[in-house]
């Protein structure tokens, strides 16, 4: 019983020991617990400060670096402002959603003579004489980006008219798609260009491969194979001196404003006027030449039948044409030059235009001239003489133009022609009696035929002289 | 120790303890960040009394740099011994914001910005 009630408290010290230990663990492992838990929570408050930390700073570098921008951008568009603000050309921006002026600078307050709030909310197309300009102007800015010197016109408030050269630009102006126009004024310089263009022809420049008037100098010249022109008013002097000097200079700049313009149509210019004659070149073929002689015949016709109506004297004039080499370009000195042609052909062509007295006929033109039409056969030519003029040993093959002949005179030199040609060639084969009778008939039909006239009284010479040794048939001028 | 970049520098004397950021941090992400904390994390083992920060001429930290310093921070937290001082400059707005939330991490932290 002892024995058995030792064993028992034994077993009792035993599991108290037991639990002892039990409670030890379970106390130990719940402080390892507790511990385990205040370390995660550590960590975890870390990392929640840390990403707090983080979120933040990134918030604060964003702020930074969004105010360093745009205080840039403040100063850049600052500076863009005051760039724009000093240009001493005029500069305007529009937007583009609605087409209205956002933005004008001093200048161009200046240029259209109200203020820059006047200006504000115009359209633009209202500044342009030609709103469909502005249209094209956008387009051109919208597809490419920019455009450069483009000419316009501008209305004012008060509906005066500015030109410009224009540069267009696209742009973001106060976060709006935009474009920005810069203007160069360039009325003055129009004028000027189109002052100076009446004494030196745009195609004149053209011609010497010169842009701009101030791009002539002294000696420019182009040379080559060339048509020219001279012209001149039959018997003016004689008219003029019934008139006043204001009737005069009313006279001729009324004959030649008519007849100026048909050099400039027919691709040629004039190279300077000589009082009432035109002295002309053509520098593209002889086609062009001879196309605005016959164009200039049939204006002095029209403004015959004007004159004749107001009582006044109609007018003839003669031209002569020639092609040849030759040289076109400045003369004079530095501060006094004027634009002139010259070679042998011009003084030639010169001597031509004289002949029309001689002849009774308005156009002759040299064989040089002739030889080189695309289709002589489109004009109404016929063979002239055969001449040496004064100061050249060599003679020359001249031909009647009588494409501007009245109707009536123009049909029978035509129906004459086979016979005219026929007595010619007689003529010249010193048959001069059957080159008699030919120019009979033609005279019977077409009394008042002059050259006709002329050849006639030559055959009729040799008739009765017979052809002195060494002839040729060539008539010699012995006068200017 | 120093690490030396083109667009950044870290200089660290082990004898005063100062270990000085200059340049614009921009790199990205804790990879390419480690050379950076392992410097740091060095300088917080050897548990030295003092240790100074100084960020004064340190013009830019992006996000990933301000995780790098505050990994930093946790590691020398564990050294109480040491005391950190952190130096900025009010030449850099996001200093004065940014660096006084290290505090919260090390209360005991010291900062000046001047």
């Amino acid at each position: 019983m002892v024995q058995e009630l030792g064993r028992l408290r034994a077993r009792v010290e035993e599991l108290e020991q037991t639990n002892d230990d039990l409670q030890l663990m379970l106390e130990t492992a719940a402080e390892h617990g507790d511990e385990l838990t205040a370390t995660l929570e550590e960590e975890r408050e870390d990392l929640a400060a840390m990403l707090e930390m983080t979120t933040e700073h990134a918030d604060v570098v964003e702020d930074e670096l969004h105010e360093r921008a745009e205080a840039a951008l403040r100063k850049s568009e600052r500076q863009l402002r005051l760039l724009v603000e000093a240009t001493p050309t005029p500069v305007f921006i529009s937007r583009l959603t609605d087409d209205k002026l956002v933005y004008a600078n001093t200048m161009m307050e200046r240029l259209f003579g109200i203020s820059g709030r006047e200006l504000m909310d115009r359209k633009t197309e209202e500044l342009f004489e030609e709103p469909s300009v502005c249209g094209y102007l956008l387009e051109e800015v919208q597809k490419r980006g920019s455009v450069d010197r483009h000419e316009a016109c501008l209305i004012r408030v008060d509906g005066s008219s500015v030109w410009v050269e224009i540069s267009v630009r696209s742009l973001e102006f106060d976060d709006e798609p935009s474009v920005l126009f810069g203007l160069h004024d360039i009325t003055h310089l129009r004028a000027l260009n189109q002052a100076s263009s009446r004494f030196v022809p745009k195609e004149y420049l053209g011609f010497l491969h010169k842009e701009n008037i101030t791009d002539i100098s002294l000696g420019d010249h182009v040379t080559g194979e060339m048509t020219v022109m001279f012209s001149d008013l039959r018997g003016f002097t004689s008219v003029s001196e019934t008139m006043t000097p204001e009737e005069n200079f009313a006279f001729i700049n009324s004959y030649l404003s008519r007849v100026s313009p048909i050099v400039r149509q027919n691709n040629g210019f004039i190279i300077k006027y000589l009082g009432d004659g035109i002295h002309a070149i053509f520098p593209e073929n002889a086609d062009n030449g001879l196309r605005a002689g016959i164009d200039k015949l049939e204006e002095v016709n029209a403004y015959n039948a004007f004159r004749v109506d107001r009582d006044r004297q109609p007018i003839a004039i003669g031209i002569g044409l020639n092609t040849g080499y030759m040289m076109v370009g400045m003369v004079g000195e530095r501060d006094r030059m004027q634009g002139d042609a010259f070679s042998d052909d011009v003084n030639l062509t010169a001597r031509i235009e004289g002949l029309t007295k001689f002849y009774g006929t308005s156009l002759i033109i040299s064989h040089s001239t002739y030889s080189r039409l695309a289709d002589p056969e489109v004009y109404h030519i016929r063979f002239l003489d055969t001449v040496q003029v004064v100061g050249r040993k060599q003679a020359l093959k001249l031909y009647e133009v009588f494409d501007a002949d009245a109707p009536e005179m123009r049909e029978l030199k035509k129906d004459t022609q086979g016979v005219y040609e026929e007595a010619l060639d007689l003529y010249y084969q010193k048959r001069f009696e059957e080159a008699q009778s030919r120019l009979f008939d033609v005279l019977q039909r077409n009394p008042r035929d002059k050259p006709a006239w002329h050849h006639l009284v030559n055959a009729t010479r040799l008739v009765d002289t017979g052809a002195p040794e060494g002839w040729t048939g060539v008539t010699v001028m012995d006068t200017k | 120790m120093n690490i030396s970049h083109e667009d950044y520098s870290v200089n660290y004397d082990e004898s005063s303890g100062l270990i000085q950021c200059e340049g614009s941090f921009r790199l990205r992400g804790s990879e390419e960040y480690k050379p950076i904390l392992d410097l740091l994390l060095g300088a917080a083992d050897a548990a030295p009394d003092h240790l100074t920060l100084d960020l004064r001429e340190l013009k830019f930290l992006n996000s990933s740099g301000i995780n790098t310093l505050s990994k930093f921070i946790i590691q020398v937290r564990k050294q109480p011994a040491t005391k950190v001082l952190i130096r900025g400059s009010t030449e850099h707005p996001w200093q004065g914001k940014s660096l006084k939330n290290f505090q919260r991490l090390l209360p005991a932290l010291e900062l000046v910005i001047e």
